[in-house]
């Protein structure tokens, strides 16, 4: 007879500490990455675009598009604009009636 | 080679399920291991490689875009996630898709092949050999996991295997 069991749940005061370590700022920077990344990646997909054909469009070399999508890359405004132009929409909204509190 | 596949709820989300290893006769996982190896001196790489595990988990899924591919034999699914390509720590994971990752061990990369360094063939080729005996799990129907789920779902303690 096959069991058909989730897994034993996991959590451990190393994970724990190690989570607790990590910096809102460091945090936010991948996290700005990956999200910009993954929707690059999406719209491709979505335009049945390979990272190739981007790559082609841009004038860019291939590599490039693949740094990009890698999560890692920091990207400047600059790039950000050329890439939304090519793909034809935003990968980045900015609040424009966000009020501060001091 | 007698082990447990557990699922890590810190990282694991609507995404992607992440999942690690419990090996016999220890009681915390490859990755525990991994992150005591490296806090401090890889402290930066570190924090980048849990960050990035929670938001696989819970905001973008495993892409494999985010990994460095075919980091094993062929078609096992052994990736690497890593920090940026300039730092050296990298994180082994087998990867079922984009919605489920086994993550082991690892180390600092300070080699040309993974195979010149003692640790990391350690580390890779264990999870070589997990991957081989996930899979045949999966093929004989003892662990069933699709393209549509973030869920292992079966027999996930494995008390039966000879040492590989």
């Amino acid at each position: 007879m096959k069991q058909y069991k989730e897994a034993r749940k996991y959590t451990s005061p190393v994970i724990q500490q190690a989570l607790n370590n990590i910096s809102q700022s460091s945090f936010t920077t991948v996290e700005r990455s990956m999200l910009i990344a993954s929707r690059i990646d999406d719209v491709l997909t979505a335009k049945r675009w390979t990272q190739k054909l981007l790559a082609d469009k841009m004038q860019k070399r291939p590599s490039e598009i693949s740094k990009w999508l890698s999560g890692n890359h920091n990207f400047t405004l600059e790039t950000i604009a050329q890439i939304e132009n090519y793909l034809g929409v935003r990968l980045l909204i900015v609040p424009d009636n966000e009020v501060v509190m001091a | 080679m007698n082990f447990e596949i557990v699922e890590l709820i810190d990282f694991s989300g609507q995404k992607a399920g992440v999942y690690s290893i419990v090996l016999e006769n220890t009681n915390t996982t490859l990755f525990d291991q991994f992150i005591n190896e490296n806090t401090g001196q890889q402290q930066e790489a570190l924090d980048s490689i849990l960050s990035k595990l929670i938001l696989i988990g819970h905001k973008t899924g495993a892409k494999e875009q985010f990994f460095k591919l075919n980091e094993g034999n062929l078609g096992d699914g052994i990736c690497a996630l890593y920090d940026s390509p300039d730092k050296k720590l990298r994180l082994y994971c087998i990867r079922y898709g984009n919605n489920t990752i086994v993550i082991g061990g690892g180390g600092a990369k300070e080699v040309r092949t993974l195979q010149e360094d003692p640790k990391l063939k350690q580390e890779n080729y264990l999870l070589r050999a997990i991957s081989k005996i996930i899979t045949e799990a999966i093929k004989n129907q003892d662990i069933t996991w699709d393209l549509s789920d973030t869920k292992l779902i079966g027999n996930l303690i494995f008390d039966n295997n000879e040492t590989i």
